[in-house]
């Protein structure tokens, strides 16, 4: 790695890592819809212009080349690292802790600037060379395309979408209609519909493990059947899952309730879809280059 | 009772192989006869326990073992590496024993999350990919125990094979995590790790095509790739981060 790029890079980090320690972790939430909108339609048309008008620009190459995908790589491989190695807590406990590490965001790490910026170099070199490969490359350039535009495109859905997925949690009773349902953070949050549980039943094995459970539950006036790995879509990015009941009497007079608010679900899905094509495209096609090494 | 006829094929093939300068035709046959024996093993254990035995540590050992025997017996017939059924032998044997040392309780029993049409491919998928990566482990072992970078080009076919079905896990079970969950990705150990795997992998391919690389650490990075694909598989188990993990199956099991 060229001495230049390496001091770029200590540069960055260091600015990142200054960033984090006075400002703490990301507030996401801030760059949520139209913001994460306008700001990727932005960073894209940066890209092109970037692409196509200086291409030969010192930044810009270094920004496409070999290089660039090994830090980028590395730098993604540390984050993973931190991430695996650090438990991950939740915003409000991890705020709590004064250690560097703390401070640094090694306990949510995945909202710290440090990874963010990671997420944001890795982003911005993949869509660099998805760019130029497909435009350019000659030779296997659909295996390229899909398995590089389809990161991107799920890294990207990922990344901007966050700030607008919403969690939510809610008791589905029996005798009455509920509509209050609590945010990760404790918010309180008030759905457009209501829902009320209609029927629940529970299958055990001998040794008491639940083998299956389902509710069926009205919601908005719909009726939903719902069960583990079977969600209800209830509109557009919205799912709703059945995560727990009332096991304290024999028929639950409750039913706990996930809604997952995530209007970004079908451009990451795009994403896979194209990334697993392109994996199959990978073992089907293989290695090409035919290259004889002495160990050096 | 099945593992002696299977470690009997296994390892006579392994030594008819080393014994042989060309492929060894009893070698193919051999091996094939043990991974046979390994299949009807699982397929009674799949017909005893009334769902696939994937749940637990040890019976994906099982399968593990069982690919092994496959990703070496193909790397034998493609590549000719006389050495290879010996190391792949081995390694599905030490799998199989530390199954006979830690005798799991195999019940019946099959959390509801994960009786989804995604456990058989995620979980065979990945740990096809896992013993081709072992394979290419293995070369990577003998490339710099030789000092020798000819194992290359065989690494970079067994890498693109593990990496694709690699790939190909992750995101069958991100689909499944979204229907189980309600999200594609949640950063949970397991799958932090499956990333980084994945991570390093790719780095190998991407510092493969380039050629600019000394073999001698191209075979490091799939050594190391190697381990991180060990933690992610039951390592994570084992580290503080993964107290509340989701992929723990055999909590108090």
């Amino acid at each position: 790695m060229k001495k230049r790029s390496l001091f770029l890079g200590i540069v960055c980090f260091l600015a990142v890592v200054i960033v984090q320690l006075l400002v703490g972790n990301v507030p996401y939430r801030f760059f949520a819809f139209p913001l994460n909108v306008l700001l990727a339609a932005v960073c894209m048309i940066v890209c092109r212009y970037l692409y196509n008008s200086y291409r030969d620009c010192r930044l810009v190459r270094f920004m496409m080349s070999g290089r660039a995908t090994t830090l980028s790589l590395g730098a993604f491989m540390a984050g993973c690292l931190v991430i695996g190695f650090f438990p991950q807590l939740s915003p409000h406990e991890a705020a709590a802790r004064e250690s560097l590490v703390a401070r640094l965001g090694c306990y949510d790490f995945m909202t710290s600037w440090i990874f963010v910026a990671i997420l944001f170099f890795l982003l911005t070199h993949l869509g660099l060379i998805t760019v130029r490969g497909v435009l350019r490359r000659k030779e296997r350039r659909w295996r390229f395309g899909m398995t590089h535009a389809g990161l991107w495109l799920a890294l990207f859905a990922g990344f901007c979408g966050s700030s607008d997925t919403q969690n939510l949690r809610l008791p589905v009773y029996r005798e009455e209609l509920n509509r209050v349902a609590y945010a990760e953070d404790g918010r309180t949050v008030y759905l457009d519909y209501e829902l009320r549980l209609l029927d629940f039943h529970a299958d055990y094995y001998e040794n008491g493990m639940p083998r299956q459970y389902e509710a069926v539950v009205d919601v908005g006036g719909e009726q939903a059947v719902l069960h583990v790995n079977h969600p209800f879509a209830k509109g557009c990015g919205e799912d709703i899952y059945l995560t727990g009941y009332d096991t304290t009497r024999q028929e639950a007079a409750y039913c706990v309730l996930q809604i997952v608010r995530q209007p970004w679900k079908y451009v990451q899905l795009a994403g896979i879809c194209l990334m697993m094509a392109g994996a199959v495209a990978l073992f089907i096609g293989g290695p090409k280059r035919k290259v004889y090494d002495k160990l050096g | 009772m099945f593992l002696l006829p299977a470690a009997f094929c296994w390892l006579a093939a392994a030594f008819v192989a080393a014994r042989s300068e060309t492929r060894s035709r009893t070698a193919v046959i051999l091996t094939g006869a043990g991974t046979v024996v390994f299949a009807l093993f699982i397929a009674g254990l799949w017909i005893s326990l009334q769902r696939p035995p994937l749940r637990t540590m040890g019976e994906t050992r099982l399968w593990y073992s069982f690919f092994m025997s496959i990703s070496g017996l193909v790397t034998y017939w493609r590549w000719h590496y006389r050495w290879i059924l010996a190391f792949s032998s081995v390694v599905a044997l030490v799998f199989c024993i530390i199954n006979l040392l830690r005798p799991e309780i195999h019940d019946q029993t099959l959390m509801p999350a994960l009786q989804s049409i995604w456990f058989i491919p995620h979980v065979t998928v990945y740990m096809f990919s896992y013993s081709v990566l072992g394979c290419a482990f293995i070369l990577a072992c003998m490339g710099l125990w030789q000092h020798s970078g000819r194992y290359l080009e065989t690494a970079d076919g067994l890498v693109y094979t593990g990496v694709a079905f690699l790939i190909i896990g992750m995101l069958t079970g991100s689909v499944w995590a979204k229907e189980a969950w309600g999200n594609y990705w949640n950063w949970d150990p397991k799958e932090t790790w499956a990333a980084l795997t994945w991570a390093g992998y790719l780095l190998y391919i991407h510092l493969r095509l380039w050629g600019r690389t000394s073999p001698r650490r191209l075979y490091c990075l799939l050594i190391v790739s190697f381990l991180t694909l060990q933690v992610c598989w039951y390592g994570v188990n084992y580290l503080p981060s993964a107290r509340e993990s989701v992929h723990l199956y055999n909590r108090g099991g």
